[in-house]
Parts: C-alpha cells; sequence; structure tokens
C-alpha cells in the first residue's frame, strides 16, 4: 500500500479582492493527502470558491486579487506556474455542469483537454475510455450533452477533469443541480475514486453531511477564517450553527378553518417540526402579521439540527413510524403506488381525524384522506402530455389554506411541469383545477396571475424592470391596476421583506436572498390566495434557505396555500405540512410530513430521507 | 480572464473569456433572433401594415454586437459576433439561410468600424454604431433580393432601421451594459491583461446623465417623427384619398393620379355614350382633363400615343396629340373607381375601372 | 438532422457548393436560369430522402415571403417600368429567393454545426476561434429553454401584449432581453476557467480525436463547383 502523500500544502493563506475591505480568506491553513476527501464547508461567500481558484491558480493570474501565505500544489507554487502548469495536477469540477461544457457530444468534451494537451489521437482515446470508464459512464460516449440527465452531465464533467490526469480534484457544489437520487449515486461514486484511484478529493459544499460517508476531514469556513478542521464525527457534533436551519414554527392555519393535514398534537407527529400554533390570530394581510411569529423563526431550535447527532431519531425524538409502517417495503409499495392512500389503503388510520374526502365530479383519484372539507386549491385528474409522451398521469392533489405542500421527486418527473399546468402556462390535456371553489382548468393564465402566484427556480429569470419597485407592481400595472390602487399592498411588502432601502435599486444588483424577497414581493402584490415556488433552494445555504423559509411560513400563516417544489429533504421535510412524491408523473406518495417519510423509507426513495430520518 | 500571461501560455489577440463571451451571447442572439421577428410583427400589426415596420426591431439584431464589442473592448469582436450570430441563425432554421450570415458580419463588422476610434465609446458612438449597423440590412437585403425599388421607399427603411438601432443598439445596449456592471456579472476583474484594463471602464457608467438621456430621447422623437411624417405623407394610401391610376410610361414624371391633388381643375362636360350595344343620352360629367393629368407627368417629345387600361385588362389607345389638345376627354371618380368620359370618341373609348394610364 | 446518404461528404465540400449554388442563383438573370437550381435543388431534397410534404411544412412561410418579394417588386420599383418588366423582376427575385433559401436548408439539413467546426479546425482554422462556433451551438438549446422560461415567467406575472404598441412592444424586448442577456454572461466565467483549466489555448495548435473524412470525391466537388460558378460568371 502506498503512503499517503500531501499533495495540497495551503499556509496563512490570505486574499483579498480589490475594493473589498474585508479579505475573503483570512490566514487560512490546510492539507490534502492523497487518497484523502476533505470537504470545505462553510455558507456562500464564505470564500469556498476563493480557496478553489487559488490552488488552481486562476487566483491571482486570471482574477485580481492580493494572495499572500504560503500555497504549494503537488510542490508547485500556483503563483509561480500558472494555470496551465497546474492543470495537469489539479482539476476543478464547477457547480453546474451545464456551465463548463464547450461541446456538444460526450466523447469531444472528456477529449477536450488531451487534445488541449497535444496528446496523440490514440492516447486521447485512451484516456477516454478510462476517464468514462472510471466515472461508470462508458455508455454514454456517444451521446449528446444536451441530452443527458443531471446527474449524468456531472458524471462526464468529472470525467473530462479525470481525463487530464489530475492527483487532486476539486469539486465546487457538486450536487446543487443534482436530485437526492443523483446526489446520492454521485456521492457513492466519489468514494469509489478515491478509493480506487487514489486521488485527493476535496469537496466545497455549504451542506456537508451529505458527503460525511466518504469524507476523512471537513474543514469548516466562516468569513473566510477555518472555523473547524477535524474528522466529520466532530462536525456532526458542532453547534456552530452556521448551516444549521431552524425548525418550522410559524403560526397555524388561520381561525375558523380546519387543519389541513393529519399531523395533529398527538398522533402521527413528527416532534422536530413541532405542533401547529393554532392560537394564532387570522392576520388577514401580510402587514398585519404578527411580529412574535416572525421572531420565532429566527429562533434557533435546540433540538433539531442537520447532522446534529441529538438529530437522529430515538427513543427521546418521537419520528414513530404510523401503524404499519413497520411491514416490509416489498409488501407496501405496490398499495401505496395504486391506492396513493385511499381510506382502505395502508395509510388507512394514520390520523385520527375523519377523512373527508373530496368529490371532483370524476371521482376518480380525487380523494384525499388528509385534507380539509373546503380546500383552497384542488387539481383533480390532471394529465399533462408532450409529443413523446405523458409527463402528468392523472395528478391529484390538494392544497388548503395555510398549508405548505411539498412536492418532491426525480428530476424529470414532471414536477415544474406540474406547477406550469396549475399556472395555466401549459394547458392540461385533461383534468380539472379548481381554486377556491371556482373551476379555473380554462381559464387564461394573466387572469390566473391574480390569484396564484408562481416562482421560478432562478431568480433572475423573473427580473424583468429597472428598480425594485417597479418590479414590484409591474404585473398590477401591465393588467390595468392604476398604481395608486396597488401603492399600498406593495409598499407593505417592501416593509414586510426588508427591501425600502432598495426600491431605487436595479434588481439584478441585489444579493442572491434580496433577490427571491422581490420575486416574492412581485407576485405577492396581487394577493394571491395560492404560491407556486419551483425549487426555491437551489443553490443557497442554509442560512439563505432558512430566510425563505421564514418568508414562507409567514405566508401561509397569512392563508396562503403554498406548493413547493424542493429536492432538499431536511429542508422539505422541516418546510411543509404534507409531503407528496412524483414518480414518472405520478403522484405516488401523499402524505403528512412522516407518514411521507415512512413511505419513502418502504419504497426505498432513501436519498429523500432526511438525515435524521435514515 | 486571459490566457495570455495571466496563465503562463501564450498571448493572444482575444482571451479565452472574450471568446467565450462572444460565442455565448452571439448565440443567445441567434436563439432571440425569432422573438425579435415576433416582436415586428407585432410591430407589423401596430402600425397596420404587412411589412415594413419590423425594420423598428432592426436594432435588436445589432444590439447584441455592440454588447460584445463594449464588454470585450476590442475591435473585431463585433465581426466575430457577426459570424457566430448568423452562423447560429442558419443553422437553427432562419428564414433567410446562408445571407443572414452575410447581413449579419456586415453589422457586426459596422458596429467595429464605427467604434474603431473608441477606447471607451461615448453613448452617442454606441448609438450611431447601431444605427448604421442596423440600417445595412436594409442595404444588404436590398442588393439580394430587389431590384430598382423607389429610392423613397428605401429611404424609409434605412430611417426606420437606423433609428431603432439608436434605440436598441445604442441605447439599450448601453443600459443593459450598466445594469451587468452594477451586477457585477462579468466580475470584471477578470481582465488579466493589463493593457487592457480601461476598456471595462465603460461599463462603469451605469447611470447616464439626464441631458445626455434627454438628447437620446428626442433624436429618437424626432427620427420617429420624421419616419411617420414621410410613411404617411408619401408612402400610406389612405382609402380616403379615393380611387388612383398611375400615370407611366414614357414620361418624365410617372406619379399616381388622385382626383383629390386636381379638384381646382376639374371641368364639366356634356357627352353622350354611342357604343355597338350600350346608348346613354347626353349627360354632365364633371371630371379632371386627360390632357391636364398628362402635362403634369411630362410626356417625352417623342411620345406618340397614350393608353388608358382597366383593371379587368381593358384598355382603349389613344393619339397623344390628339388627347393633349382635347380639354373634353376627362377622368371622372365613379363610386370607387375611375372612369375615362372620352368626348366625341365611340363608345369603346369610354374605359371604366382606369387603373394605369400609359404614354408610349 | 436528416442523414444525408452520402455520409463521407466533408462538410466544406457542402459549405462550397452552397456558396456556389448561392452565387449562381444570384446572377441567374431570367426565371428560367432561376428555375434549373429550383429545380435541381429540389431534387437534391427528394434525394436525402424528404418527403414534399415535409418540405412543404417546413418551408410554406418562405413561399409566402417570396409572395411578398414579388408583389413588393411588383408594387415598389419606381421609375415607371412597364409591369410586365416588373413582374419579370418580380419573379426573378423571388426565386432567387427561394433558391438561397432552399440551398440553405438542404445544407443545414445535411450538415452538423460541430461538423463544420471540426471540419474547418483541421483545414487551419485556428481552433480558438473554431471552438467559438462549438460553444455557440452547445448554448442554442441552453437559451431555448432559458428564453422559453422568462417568457413563461411573464405570463405567470400577467405580463404581455394585448395591443400591440411602440411602447409595449419595447417592454417586452427590455423584459425578455435583459434576464437573458443576465444569463447569458453570468455563464461566461465558468466556462472560461473550464476551458482554461484544461489547457485551451496552452498551444497555438492542438490535436482532434474526432475525424471527419475529407475524401477525393470532396476535391473534385470543390473544384467542379468553383469551375461552373467561373463558367457561369463567363456566360451569364
Amino acid at each position: 500500500m502506498r503512503h499517503p502523500e500531501e499533495v495540497v500544502r495551503v499556509s496563512n493563506l490570505t486574499v483579498r479582492y480589490p475594493g473589498n475591505a474585508a479579505p475573503a480568506l483570512s490566514n487560512v491553513d490546510l492539507t490534502l493527502e492523497t487518497g484523502e476527501c476533505v470537504i470545505v464547508s462553510g455558507p456562500s461567500g464564505c470564500g469556498k470558491s476563493t480557496l478553489a481558484l487559488c490552488l488552481t491558480g486562476f487566483i491571482p493570474h486570471a482574477i485580481d486579487a492580493a494572495m499572500t501565505g504560503s500555497v504549494r500544489v503537488g510542490g508547485l507554487d500556483p503563483r509561480q506556474v500558472g494555470v496551465y502548469n497546474l492543470a495537469e495536477f489539479v482539476g476543478l469540477v464547477q457547480q453546474d455542469p451545464e456551465a463548463q461544457f464547450c461541446t456538444m457530444r460526450v466523447e469531444d468534451e472528456v477529449a477536450f483537454g488531451p487534445e488541449n494537451l497535444l496528446c496523440p489521437a490514440d492516447e486521447i482515446a485512451r484516456r477516454v475510455d478510462w476517464a468514462l470508464d472510471a466515472v461508470s459512464s462508458s455508455h454514454l460516449r456517444m451521446r449528446r450533452l444536451a441530452e443527458l440527465s443531471g446527474g449524468e452531465k456531472q458524471r462526464v464533467a468529472l470525467a473530462a477533469v479525470l481525463a487530464m490526469r489530475p492527483s487532486v480534484l476539486i469539486l465546487d457544489e457538486p450536487t446543487a443541480h443534482l436530485d437526492p437520487r443523483a446526489t446520492g449515486a454521485l456521492v457513492h461514486l466519489l468514494g469509489e475514486m478515491q478509493s480506487q484511484l487514489g486521488l485527493a478529493i476535496m469537496v466545497l459544499e455549504h451542506r456537508p453531511e451529505r458527503f460525511f460517508g466518504i469524507a476523512h476531514r471537513v474543514v469548516q469556513l466562516s468569513d473566510g477564517t477555518v472555523v473547524f478542521n477535524g474528522p466529520p464525527r466532530e462536525a456532526l457534533g458542532r453547534a456552530d450553527g452556521a448551516d444549521a436551519l431552524t425548525p418550522r414554527a410559524r403560526a397555524g392555519p388561520r381561525p375558523g378553518t380546519e387543519t389541513i393535514t393529519g399531523i395533529e398534537p398527538g398522533h402521527g407527529s413528527c416532534p422536530h417540526l413541532g405542533p401547529p400554533d393554532h392560537g394564532s390570530p387570522d392576520p388577514g394581510s401580510l402587514r398585519s402579521l404578527p411580529g412574535p411569529g416572525l421572531h420565532a423563526w429566527s429562533r434557533p431550535d435546540p433540538d433539531w439540527r442537520p447532522g446534529g447527532p441529538e438529530f437522529r431519531p430515538g427513543p427521546d425524538h418521537n419520528f414513530a413510524r404510523p401503524p404499519g409502517h413497520d411491514l416490509p417495503p416489498s409488501a407496501l409499495s405496490d398499495d401505496l403506488r395504486s391506492s396513493s392512500h385511499s381510506g382502505s389503503g395502508p395509510g388507512a388510520g394514520r390520523s385520527a381525524r375523519p377523512f373527508a374526502k373530496l368529490a371532483c365530479g370524476s371521482g376518480k383519484g380525487c380523494a384525499r384522506d388528509y385534507t380539509l372539507d373546503n380546500p383552497l386549491l384542488r387539481v383533480c385528474d390532471l394529465t399533462q402530455r408532450y409529443p413523446d409522451r405523458a409527463v402528468l398521469q392523472e395528478v391529484s392533489l390538494v392544497v388548503g389554506r395555510g398549508e405548505i405542500v411539498g412536492i418532491m421527486g426525480d428530476n424529470g418527473s414532471g414536477k415544474t411541469t406540474l406547477l406550469l399546468s396549475i399556472m395555466g402556462v401549459l394547458r392540461p390535456a385533461s383534468g380539472r383545477i379548481i381554486l377556491d371553489g371556482d373551476d379555473i382548468t380554462n381559464v387564461p393564465v394573466s387572469a390566473r396571475a391574480r390569484r396564484i402566484g408562481m416562482i421560478f427556480q432562478n431568480p433572475n429569470h423573473q427580473l424583468f424592470t429597472d428598480h425594485v419597485w417597479r418590479e414590484v407592481v409591474v404585473g398590477p400595472l401591465s393588467q390595468g391596476v392604476p398604481e395608486a390602487v396597488c401603492r399600498p399592498a406593495a409598499e407593505a411588502l417592501l416593509d414586510r421583506f426588508d427591501l425600502v432601502a432598495f426600491r431605487d435599486s436595479h434588481p439584478l444588483t441585489l444579493s442572491y436572498g434580496q433577490k427571491r424577497r422581490v420575486n416574492l414581493a412581485a407576485v405577492m402584490v396581487s394577493d394571491p390566495s395560492v404560491l407556486l415556488l419551483d425549487e426555491p433552494f437551489v443553490g443557497q445555504d442554509a442560512a439563505r434557505a432558512q430566510d425563505l423559509a421564514r418568508l414562507l411560513g409567514e405566508l401561509a400563516s397569512a392563508g396562503k396555500g403554498i406548493l413547493l417544489v424542493g429536492h432538499e429533504p431536511d429542508l422539505m421535510s422541516r418546510c411543509c405540512d404534507r409531503l407528496l412524491f412524483l414518480d414518472g408523473g405520478r403522484v405516488i406518495v401523499d402524505a403528512p410530513v412522516c407518514e411521507a417519510l415512512a413511505d419513502f423509507e418502504r419504497m426505498g426513495l432513501h436519498d429523500y430521507l432526511p438525515q435524521a430520518w435514515a | 480572464m486571459t490566457s495570455g500571461t495571466a496563465s503562463k501560455g501564450r498571448k493572444y489577440y482575444f482571451s479565452t473569456r472574450d471568446l467565450v463571451l462572444i460565442a455565448v451571447v452571439s448565440a443567445a442572439g441567434g436563439v432571440l433572433s425569432t422573438y425579435v421577428g415576433y416582436l415586428g410583427n407585432l410591430l407589423n400589426k401596430a402600425f397596420g401594415v404587412p411589412f415594413g415596420a419590423g425594420q423598428w426591431m432592426a436594432g435588436l439584431h445589432v444590439f447584441w454586437f455592440v454588447l460584445v464589442r463594449v464588454a470585450v473592448g476590442r475591435t473585431g469582436a463585433g465581426t466575430l459576433a457577426g459570424v457566430l450570430k448568423g452562423t447560429v441563425e442558419m443553422f437553427t432554421g432562419s428564414t433567410h439561410g446562408l445571407p443572414i450570415v452575410l447581413v449579419s458580419t456586415v453589422e457586426g463588422l459596422l458596429v467595429d468600424l464605427a467604434l474603431l476610434p473608441f477606447t471607451r465609446p461615448p453613448l452617442a458612438a454606441l448609438c450611431i454604431a447601431g444605427g448604421i449597423a442596423a440600417a445595412s440590412n436594409v442595404v444588404v437585403f436590398q442588393a439580394l433580393y430587389f431590384s430598382g425599388v423607389s429610392w423613397g421607399y428605401l429611404a424609409l427603411m434605412i430611417l426606420f432601421a437606423f433609428g431603432s438601432g439608436i434605440v436598441f443598439g445604442g441605447y439599450f445596449a448601453d443600459g443593459v451594459l450598466g445594469i451587468v456592471e452594477g451586477a457585477r456579472i462579468l466580475h470584471l476583474r477578470f481582465s488579466g491583461d493589463p493593457g487592457r484594463a480601461e476598456h471595462t471602464g465603460h461599463v462603469g457608467r451605469a447611470r447616464r446623465s439626464s441631458k445626455i438621456r434627454l438628447a437620446v430621447t428626442l433624436l429618437m422623437t424626432v427620427a420617429l417623427a420624421g419616419g411617420a411624417v414621410y410613411y404617411y405623407a408619401e408612402v400610406f394610401e389612405p382609402f380616403w384619398n379615393g380611387p388612383t391610376c398611375t400615370v407611366e410610361g414614357k414620361v418624365a414624371n410617372p406619379y399616381v393620379y388622385r382626383p383629390v391633388d386636381f379638384e381646382d381643375e376639374a371641368v364639366t362636360v356634356t357627352a353622350e355614350l354611342k357604343g355597338q350595344v350600350t346608348y346613354r343620352p347626353p349627360a354632365d360629367y364633371t371630371g379632371v382633363p386627360l390632357a391636364r393629368i398628362l402635362e403634369r407627368a411630362h410626356p417625352d417629345a417623342s411620345a406618340a400615343r397614350v393608353r388608358v387600361l382597366a383593371s379587368d385588362g381593358y384598355e382603349a389607345e389613344f393619339d397623344l396629340s390628339d388627347i393633349m389638345e382635347d380639354r373634353t376627354v376627362i377622368l371622372i371618380r365613379e363610386a370607387e373607381n375611375l372612369r375615362l368620359i372620352a368626348t366625341g370618341y365611340e363608345g369603346g373609348y369610354w374605359v371604366r375601372m382606369v387603373t394605369r394610364v400609359v404614354v408610349e | 438532422m436528416i442523414t444525408c446518404p452520402k455520409p463521407g461528404l466533408n462538410p466544406l465540400s457542402k459549405l462550397v457548393l452552397l456558396v456556389s449554388f448561392c452565387v449562381l442563383a444570384l446572377r441567374a438573370e431570367s426565371p428560367g436560369h432561376a428555375a434549373v437550381p429550383c429545380g435541381a435543388v429540389l431534387l437534391a431534397h427528394a434525394a436525402i430522402g424528404l418527403p414534399p410534404a415535409i418540405l412543404w411544412r417546413r418551408l410554406r412561410g418562405i413561399a409566402v415571403f417570396a409572395l411578398v418579394l414579388f408583389l413588393s417588386q411588383l408594387f415598389l420599383t419606381g421609375g415607371g417600368a412597364p409591369w410586365g418588366v416588373r413582374a419579370a423582376s418580380g419573379v426573378r427575385m423571388a426565386m432567387r429567393f427561394l433558391n438561397i433559401i432552399l440551398g440553405s436548408h438542404l445544407f443545414v439539413s445535411t450538415t452538423s454545426a460541430e461538423d463544420l467546426a471540426y471540419t474547418l479546425m483541421r483545414l487551419g482554422l485556428s481552433y480558438r476561434y473554431g471552438f467559438t462556433l462549438l460553444i455557440a451551438m452547445r448554448f442554442v438549446p441552453y437559451f431555448r429553454l432559458q428564453s422559453n422560461t422568462v417568457l413563461q415567467a411573464q405570463m405567470v406575472r400577467g405580463i404581455g401584449v394585448d395591443r400591440p404598441s411602440i411602447k409595449g412592444v419595447w417592454c417586452m424586448a427590455r423584459y425578455t432581453l435583459v434576464p437573458l442577456v443576465v444569463t447569458a454572461l453570468g455563464r461566461v466565467e465558468s466556462l472560461a476557467i473550464s476551458m482554461e483549466g484544461r489547457c485551451f489555448g496552452l498551444h497555438p495548435r492542438r490535436t482532434f480525436l474526432r475525424t471527419v473524412p475529407f475524401r477525393p470525391v470532396d476535391a473534385l466537388i470543390i473544384a467542379g463547383a468553383i469551375a461552373v460558378v467561373g463558367a457561369a460568371a463567363a456566360i451569364l
């Protein structure tokens, strides 16, 4: 067995960008050995990417930044040798594989590096074979990149870097665009590469717990400074809180409405979520939201922290399996798929609350056990087809007032299509959509926009105007509403979302979190009763996600129904009242969070389980 | 970023970042060209014309070249973007085929040429570059697919395109560059080559002085007004002007005859129609003498005949000298048509639905 | 993409053929002369197996535009030219347009941009510039998706043009282009880092794994095309 060899040594590294008073990295010390996997974690802006750019030589050669201290990569000083001379020693895989491909076919992309090194054709072919084999993707060789799934793209990006035969592999937020299943596969792959190829691997992640299974060490950065450097088990125990999520502690549904989920205090509950607070007054409007509700969201929950040991279910943490959940998966999965929690299915009896079946006319697939008598949004037997396939197949769901319903599923399972169909952007092949008792199936999207708000994954796609105020009111103005009419609501939203100071700023110049709040304000100005959010947590660190989750909690407390598409099991299980799982365009799970998680487990959807549950 | 000394490699005129920027923006421009065409059609609808008003959108095609040229800060960036955008359009199904590569390349080249003297192009330079480049598409398409189109019409289209280039290629591009800089999207510290550090300075002008904005607005207003005036004065044919016919052939001044232009010269004659099958007793007819209409066109000295043609293909031929001396052969308005009252001639010379008067 | 029955034909040969064809189409002065290349290119479409119905569906918009060209030539030509002359000119221009578009369509249907880029690079075009075409084409599906999302985002905000106006179109352009530009520029640095991180630009030349065969028949085709264009220039 070969002895580990130090391949990266960073000593007292400080990096400062021009015009920035605070250094991006401050006195950082770090080492990396062959065969070692180090996770560098920390919130967005903590200096993770800057560290990667220093190790690959882009800082200071391509990016203007003052750099002091010592950096050695394979014994070379990046400042002396430049990017090209390091390229065969250290490879960088960036966050979005889509953004780093420069050819159109897998083979060309993997061959790109060796071609630039003037390798002969047979050597290039050998490297391509080897690299694709290393990422278990030889079968993709002749495929076009545009046709690949997110996970496949990430593997090809890895292979493209591996073809340079580096000793050190740096991955910057490699799971940001992957669904949980693909994330699990990537972690497994990295573990194999590490053990079989002896690579030194550095993963930059703001949610490091995903990689704890393969990590030797965890380095935690905060404001450019290393605040922790040690084994994962010690990282788990740290109560630093940088990446910790606060619990869902929002107010309950508006008075006068039924409890909308089966999670009622005392049965089927997930104690870490906390019971809904039924004592909250009806705010009537966002402006009148009670202050304490907001504060409650920012209060850290001592009982729950992602990755923390106390998070694991045990006798003291009542992750109670509902009745029937101790049955083997094989015995239940088919039932779940077929019945989707009908009254006679395995989910029967989970809730002490009597079932309140909904009649949608067709009578097929519309009954849901844990719904209220008068739901805000009902989707009945919705089918959506693209020319070559059905994307949604008889999807039915309900969203109650004040309820946050999470939709999970693999990429391509139809989650976004479902939201677009509800919004009216896509016209369904069949099915009905009922909003607050009104059938809106044939209502044009412009009219629906007054009652349903939708937020897309990328905040930049929804910022159209020159300044924040205009951005907030442009929707109503486009629909002929005078500014004087929407002004009070817009003013209140700017105030509520801490955007008053940016009223005249260009929306695109704001931070990511601020842009998200502008997006929310812009759809909330029409006071929609339902909000649809498509993967709003993608690319956000825990703090940002927490901010957004807090806002969603406030909105739900104000009586809004929220349909939330997301990939992050921890976050979704914390944030939502109920979870749906889409598989191939069908709803195969629709249950309160704890029951849904139990279903996930029984159905083998382990990648979708929160760390605590797993 | 640069692949010059920064990466301890060779020095190149365009850095890798430059090339990527040019390629990516060109791809976006190529993809959005379909959308720009859609916007052009919307404008055609707004103006109520079948085509032509879409030239108001021509500036959106050159917007990308101005953007690239300023962001890269190197002459040649616009031309390269032109080649790429045109190629992308061709390969993605442009309705113009190979010529779109030519059109796009010329536009990019003109942006480069117009901005050649500037390290940090001022807004006025961007507007002029955008205007010239946008107008060039009219000229190139004219050279390829039109022949002998009236200069007036051509000038109108060029004016439309030029105005659009000022607005979208100059003013709009400048604003977008300001946004890009404000949002720090390009991380302009990626300058690399010290010799080129200055070029990004242009992008720093996120906020224009109100005077410049006012000037551009005024300029555009004048251009818009001028275009509109010309269009409605010279090209637009309102239905309320009544029927028309062209006066053409061997004349110095071919023109479109409109009764409304000759109101003061109308005469009333009494004529009797004696046809082989039709007879109309003497009646009074009021109209403009054909001689007067021909005088306005200035027939050539060599001209000998005049043919009066109807929309249904019927025609009558007269001796030019006879007509020029006869003030009783008149063109009258009959409902929405013109009719020739050939006083003293057989019924066969009385032509209904006249559309052309041709001197030969 | 339609599979060309002559897979060995090099993209460069096809490009030279296309350019030559367009030159001939531009020089054809009479409708008769224009009809010859038109017939040839229609036959070529048939030869690659494209059913006429599909060709018509793809190009019917082109036919309408050719008609517009004809009419504009007919009615907008100044100088008092006789109608017959105008009509002949209209037919000539419409045929010229049709020929060029049909030729381009045939080229695009049988040639991939990446093959063309690799061919040009292997024939001496600087690979740094050749890759700009690859990158641009590689981002086409991405930007289609992005522009679609931006337009959907406008719809869900109730932003749209009900009655076309200059102001409305200006707003639509702004609302669509600005997010797209920001998205496009946001990709630049990741890709530049990815490429330089894999030594793009290290050497003035590079090697290639992909081969695009250039056979004697390609040389013959290129020579023949140039000869035909030269002869046509001398005769017409």
